[in-house]
């Protein structure tokens, strides 16, 4: 399949009215206003920079007559400004999916633990007793690239035991499900919402032979039956973990003094997730932060184990 | 040194809502920014503002890197709650499909205000004026 992009080349005054008028036609309702290369180093008192108005439809929604409808509705918009022609193209996903990855190198995070993009080879400063994980993330998060990511796997180096029973909620890519596995889990699983997380993280877990100990299912935290986990891991975003913690018993999925990490929490949010982690039942026993990032790391109080 | 700029993209999206599919991934993928990183970051900053489109200006570095700031919501998207349309003219030198007053124009400009290219008030009103009359919006006292 394609998406197709509507390209509309005018000054910034009539940047916004084009960005109206296209609004309504574009998919998720979001509009992209480049700013052309050359316009970037413009003094501040210089003509209005030069900008090119994109919008993108999915090939379903593309037709003759849609086209004709933006050509029209620019056609009159064109009376107030002038507005030259939109341009149309077909991209395919190749196009912008994945030109990330060439950015993408194997680097290590924590003492030992190693990111290996499965496209390349192993790096060379690898040492013996080192975890590797080999990732291809697709479109699921969890490239090991942010930081919330790796502070959950200096983490995990630390708090995940051999033969622990780990939980992953929102694996994405499945790199911290993986991860606690190769640090010594002998039973993870790591369940997504998201659909297409799920294949990426099955894929990951295969390409890292580890398929005997983690299983990854499709469905929220509602969806794990069990609730005898010796460590649970949430690297979500601070409002989805506030509920939860306060509607849907996180706590309670741990066995005994159990221990969670969570992560994907802004410094301003922090407060709030403490504030519901203590009324769970649970301490926090430690936090992690990079810029404006907060990992929590908390473990459930002697009076409300089960 | 200062890292080299490849490019300065601005993306009006729904808060909290930002995923790798177009325009986001259209916009930033072939910069070569690491899209699950900037969705999640993007997300996380504008959890408080469901509901309310809000442009992010991405500058992206030679090394596809990046950083971003969130700006005010556009000026249309004001425009339309404050003579509560749901969408601007087809035909907006034509047929108008609604007013907003001065005062309501003076409000947007000072909400508009650090992210307008206007030196005092007045000239901010001018421009949001100028985006209100390409809607199909008339002016009233």
């Amino acid at each position: 399949m394609y998406w197709l992009e509507v390209a509309v080349e005018c000054d910034g005054e009539a940047a916004e009215a084009v960005a109206e008028l296209l609004r309504p036609l574009a998919y998720g309702d979001g509009v992209v206003l480049e700013q052309r290369s050359d316009a970037t180093a413009l003094e501040e008192d210089a003509l209005e920079p030069e900008i090119t108005v994109k919008i993108y439809l999915p090939e379903e929604q593309d037709a003759p007559v849609v086209r004709q409808r933006i050509r029209e509705a620019l056609y009159y918009l064109g009376r107030l400004y002038p507005i030259p022609e939109p341009t149309f193209r077909e991209l395919e996903d190749k196009d912008w999916a994945h030109a990330w990855k060439k950015h993408y190198h194997p680097f290590r995070v924590g003492s030992r633990i190693w990111i290996q993009p499965s496209w390349t080879p192993l790096h060379e400063s690898v040492q013996a007793g080192d975890v590797v994980l080999q990732l291809d993330p697709g479109m699921a998060f969890g490239t090991g690239l942010h930081p919330t990511t790796q502070m959950c796997l200096r983490s995990l180096e630390e708090l995940v035991h051999e033969g622990d029973r780990v939980l992953d909620v929102g694996t994405g890519s499945g790199i911290l499900a993986i991860a606690a596995a190769k640090l010594g889990a002998a039973k993870v699983l790591g369940v997504d919402t998201d659909r297409q997380a799920v294949s990426a993280a099955r894929e990951n877990v295969l390409r890292n032979g580890v398929e005997e100990r983690v299983k990854i299912e499709n469905g929220s935290l509602a969806a794990v039956e069990s609730r005898e986990w010796d460590l649970v891991i949430a690297n979500i975003l601070a409002p989805v973990i506030i509920k939860m913690l306060r509607e849907d018993e996180l706590i309670r999925y741990a066995a005994g003094r159990g221990k969670f990490v969570l992560s994907g929490i802004i410094d301003r949010q922090a407060e709030e997730i403490t504030q519901a982690l203590v009324e769970g039942g649970a301490d926090v026993t430690n936090t992690l932060t990079i810029r404006d990032w907060v990992t929590f790391i908390a473990q459930v109080r002697k009076d409300v184990m089960v | 040194m200062a890292k080299k700029v490849k490019a300065v993209v601005k993306i009006q999206i729904a808060g909290g809502k930002a995923n790798p599919a177009p325009p986001v991934g259209t916009a930033l993928g072939p910069h070569g920014i690491n899209l699950m990183q900037f969705c999640k970051e993007y997300n996380a900053k504008t959890a408080g503002q469901v509901g309310q489109i809000v442009p992010v200006e991405v500058t992206v570095f030679a090394d596809g890197s990046f950083s971003f700031i969130l700006k005010t919501p556009p000026a249309a998207d004001l425009l339309k709650k404050a003579a509560g349309i749901s969408g601007g003219s087809a035909v907006p030198n034509r047929d108008k499909v609604g007013s907003v007053t001065q005062a309501q124009l003076r409000e947007i400009a000072e909400t508009k205000m650090k992210d307008l290219n206007a030196h005092d008030i007045e000239q901010a009103k001018k421009i949001i004026a100028g985006t209100a009359r390409s809607m199909g919006l008339t002016v009233t006292d």
